[in-house]
């Protein structure tokens, strides 16, 4: 398990190098510069700003620079936000971003998987049914679509909820459900496979043979096993969480990571992209890491053959 | 037989003993025509209602897309200042937008655009993903390694923010978006293909066919790909969605296409900014990515079960 558990985590090392190199020569090799009106600037000026964000050195000082300050998690300064870093940025809207996220997890994950259960209870009869329509409709309507269904009906229409903005418990249910969605169909779609795939198998006949009650049978022996290909989809629904509040955050306005985001491709802002890039990536490959040592922690055969998928 | 051995010391056999059974050939023969893959996979598909009528509503969205712009009166980019954001009555079957040109045939012009995005990424992902995948669990070693390891950094980056950076880097259009979505695409294709040959390599056919001293590439090529030929059609009609709502978000973020072209994700990002006051701009085209959406994962769930009944749930 530790050899197992090494292996992993250089290569999440690994991963974030290359992306933080990617990142870098990407982001420089961004037509037009930094400078919103570059053509105002007198040539002094544009030497101290120069100066100022380290763009005078030739590029592989730039790089090694970079790298060095990245090891000290230091993402740099924003070029649009005067006088703000890109970590002061990212510590002010990553708990939005962060609430957002855990909300619609709360709310999609343990409703997913009691829909997959019961559909998988149920099988081809009207409840799975239902929920079986429930689950292809979530991953087929875009979650942006839903918002503004939503926020068109629910706020600007009944005016039950506030169309937009951040602040109360109330801004936040919205946005939590158009961002939950996707993720409860697909947990409800995997989780019903798994159920079903562990109800037809020999150890559940055992099981029931030996006398035990139905409800000790899904509960102890089902549900128990079910529920392992969940563990290995917390990287997808990190990437969901990810896009998904990029785009959410546009449509309901809220002063999240995903808008600053958003607002730094439409304002050149390179040391924010590139954070917030890297931020993301970071995030992403810390799940990756975590999926990888949990499923090798609940499948033995996992660890032992290493990387063998 | 013994009895008869015993009883008859001297056995008389007639020539007729000796001519060969009537054999009944035609019993040993199959009556029905044999099948190949894709007929026995269309006709379990035919069985499934749903799925076929997700792949008539796909083939009359493609009809409408092709004829639709061609048969109105309108055009997608006509300007008529004076029929600014109507409500979809006999003239304007869809409305029109702040420009006054015609939802309708936006709608489908958007089709076209976004369809052949999609279809087109789609189908360079798949010829990425089939080759590194087959190629990847057949060889093993090194090779096997550097494509995995390159898998695996790619899908360490959240999949939008790569294609965003890509089109911020090479400028928005239709070429740089198809990059862009090919150069992300292929990861999962590729993961699956190789799942599959590294089990299929084992099997006896190729060795078989190895034995009898066939070289590697036709060993993928008349062997392996043929035979994940199946879910990779599955996987890339699950795809093509993907990316028609990769589409639309890079619109909706301001990094889609450029004015006057209009695809869906064009459409509903500028039917987004009228929602309140004229939400039918914003409606129909969400409607014809949803309804798209669905129709496609309807398709692949039944191809799915067509491709291999075993998988049926």
């Amino acid at each position: 398990m530790l050899r197992y558990t090494l292996e992993k985590f250089l290569l999440m090392i690994f991963t974030l190098f290359i992306i933080s190199t990617l990142t870098f020569f990407m982001a420089h090799a961004l037509p037009g510069g930094p400078y919103q009106n570059p053509e105002k600037l007198t040539p002094q000026v544009k030497a101290l700003f120069d100066i100022k964000y380290g763009l005078n050195e030739p590029l592989p000082i730039q790089y090694v620079k970079y790298l060095e300050n990245l090891l000290q998690g230091n993402l740099g300064y924003s070029f649009k936000y005067m006088n703000q870093s890109v970590n002061g940025i990212i510590a002010k809207t990553f708990p939005v971003s962060a609430q957002l996220g855990l909300e619609a997890l709360l709310f999609a994950v343990p409703l997913g998987l009691i829909f997959g259960i019961l559909s998988a209870l149920f099988r081809s009869r009207w409840p799975d049914y239902i929920l079986v329509i429930i689950a292809v409709l979530g991953v087929s309507v875009p979650n942006f679509v839903l918002a503004a269904l939503m926020q068109y009906f629910i706020g600007v229409k009944l005016q039950i909820l506030p169309v937009a903005k951040w602040g109360t418990f109330a801004h936040t249910i919205m946005p939590s459900i158009a961002l939950g969605i996707g993720i409860l169909a697909l947990i409800t779609r995997i989780m019903r496979t798994s159920m079903l795939d562990v109800l037809g198998s020999d150890y559940l006949r055992t099981a029931k043979s030996k006398g035990l009650s139905q409800g000790l049978i899904i509960w102890r022996h089902a549900l128990r096993n079910a529920l392992l290909p969940i563990v290995t989809i917390i990287g997808v629904l990190m990437v969901d969480l990810i896009t998904g509040s990029i785009i959410i955050e546009q449509i309901f306005l809220i002063p999240g990571m995903g808008k600053h985001y958003v607002n730094s491709i439409n304002t050149n802002d390179y040391t924010l992209i590139m954070g917030l890039t890297i931020f993301y990536s970071a995030l992403l490959v810390l799940a990756i890491f975590l999926t990888d040592l949990l499923y090798g922690l609940v499948d033995p055969r996992i660890r032992v053959a290493g990387r063998k998928e | 037989m013994a009895s008869t051995i015993k009883q008859s010391h001297s056995p008389t056999f007639s020539a007729d003993d000796f001519k060969p059974l009537d054999q009944k050939l035609d019993q040993e023969r199959i009556a029905r025509k044999s099948m190949s893959f894709w007929q026995d996979v269309f006709r379990r598909l035919r069985k499934n209602p749903v799925a076929m009528s997700a792949l008539v509503f796909l083939i009359v969205l493609v009809m409408m897309a092709i004829f639709a712009p061609i048969l109105s009166s309108h055009k997608f980019d006509d300007l008529n200042p004076t029929d600014k954001n109507l409500a979809p009555n006999a003239q304007y079957w869809f409305g029109t937008d702040d420009f006054g040109r015609d939802v309708w045939v936006r709608v489908w012009i958007g089709a076209r655009i976004s369809l052949f995005i999609a279809v087109v990424a789609a189908l360079i992902d798949l010829l990425i993903g089939v080759f590194l995948g087959v190629l990847a669990g057949y060889r093993g070693g090194w090779v096997d390694n550097i494509i995995m390891r390159t898998i695996e950094v790619l899908s360490g980056i959240p999949w939008l923010i790569m294609v965003v950076l890509l089109i911020i880097v090479m400028g928005s259009g239709m070429t740089t978006m198809i990059i862009a979505l090919a150069i992300t695409g292929w990861v999962g294709m590729a993961r699956l293909v190789r799942g599959q040959v590294m089990q299929l390599k084992n099997y006896e056919f190729v060795l078989a066919s190895r034995t009898l001293g066939a070289r590697t590439w036709r060993i993928m090529s008349k062997h392996l790909i043929p035979n994940v030929l199946g879910i990779v059609i599955v996987r890339l009609t699950m795809n093509i969605p993907a990316i028609i709502f990769t589409e639309a978000v890079l619109s909706f973020l301001g990094l889609g296409l450029q004015p006057p072209l209009a695809s869906w994700g064009v459409l509903v990002n500028d039917g987004f900014k009228s929602l309140r006051t004229y939400p039918w701009n914003f409606w129909f085209p969400a409607a014809a990515i949803s309804l798209t959406t669905l129709a496609f994962n309807l398709l692949g769930d039944g191809l799915r079960d067509a491709v291999d009944p075993r998988l049926r749930k």
